[in-house]
């Protein structure tokens, strides 16, 4: 099985700046609680930098990190603590999709009229999305074109 | 250059390239059929770019939403498969609401002349033709405003 996963610095620091400034909030908060004054000081800033870093690290991981699987038969897509299998024959189309300064995904329709989709980041994972989609498409139209053999070899007489 | 590595490059072209100050296609397809035809590319855009700030709003406010497609057929073609390509990419336009489409025929090796003479004597008001020898890097378009506005987006050989 073929893996991909790159770490996404764009969200790193996304999953920082949030983590820094929850902890800001919550600790100007509760120092105006116990000691009725905000208090700051040098040892203060760098605890909540190590501290937002850390929590960042956590919450980019369950969120964030994405890591595709693939191989003939389908693909699993993790993001975060959420995981995502597919088959290629549950597919009938693939289309390259342009996400905006010069960003591409790959999408997998379910129906002929192209609606239903699915869509795999495979330039933030750092797969080459034109060859990626050459091979997805080889491996949806082979997915498919086996049940039809089946079926025809099925209903062919026995001799 | 062969085919293959033509259609990569007007791909990218037709996506991020020269093509987004026509319209912006956004989705690519590989070899999908339409009305029994069978296309090496089909892409998918419209003429609402999307852009940062001033120039969506500037799109938004200035430009016709119209939608667009760019088909593209690989291969020889007499002109009994040139009307139905044609025939295609127009029931692709009726049943997607396509207002204005390309069509692209690229091949190895020089046109037939019929075709030649049959593309350089169409003018319809939504739809270009142009026929691309890949070997030789020529280029050839209908007539129309359409076709014409094609050509420096379809020769893509760097």
């Amino acid at each position: 099985m073929k893996r991909a996963a790159r770490l996404q610095v764009e969200n790193v620091l996304r999953a920082f700046l949030l983590m820094l400034f929850l902890l800001t909030v919550a600790w100007v908060v509760v120092s105006l609680l116990v000691f009725g004054d905000i208090l700051v000081g040098q040892p203060l800033v760098i605890l909540n930098l190590v501290l937002a870093a850390v929590l960042a690290v956590f919450f980019y991981r369950s969120r964030y990190h994405e890591v595709l699987e693939w191989d003939d038969e389908g693909f699993r897509l993790r993001r975060g603590t959420k995981t995502m299998t597919g088959r290629w024959a549950d597919f009938c189309a693939v289309g390259l999709i342009h996400v905006g300064r010069g960003v591409f995904a790959v999408r997998l329709y379910r129906d002929q009229e192209l609606r239903d989709c699915l869509e795999l980041p495979v330039a933030r994972l750092g797969i080459n999305p034109q060859s990626f989609r050459d091979q997805v498409t080889a491996c949806v139209v082979a997915a498919r074109a086996e049940p039809r053999e089946a079926a025809s070899d099925e209903q062919s007489p026995e001799t | 250059m062969d085919v293959g590595e033509y259609l990569n490059r007007l791909e990218k072209n037709l996506m991020i390239g020269s093509a987004r100050w026509v319209t912006e296609f956004v989705e690519s397809f590989r070899e999908l059929d339409v009305a029994g035809v069978r296309f090496a590319m089909l892409l998918r855009g419209s003429m609402r770019t999307k852009g940062l700030l001033l120039s969506r709003l500037f799109s938004y406010l200035a430009m016709p939403n119209y939608r667009t497609s760019c088909l593209v057929r690989c291969g020889g073609v007499d002109e009994r498969s040139l009307r139905a390509t044609l025939r295609a990419a127009d029931r692709h336009m009726r049943d997607h609401g396509v207002d204005w489409a390309w069509v692209v025929l690229a091949h190895d090796v020089p046109f037939d002349p019929g075709v030649v003479r049959a593309v350089e004597k169409m003018n319809a008001r939504e739809a270009g033709v142009a026929l691309v020898d890949v070997s030789s890097r020529t280029v050839l378009t209908d007539l129309s405003l359409v076709g014409r506005k094609m050509r420096d987006h379809v020769r893509c050989w760097r």
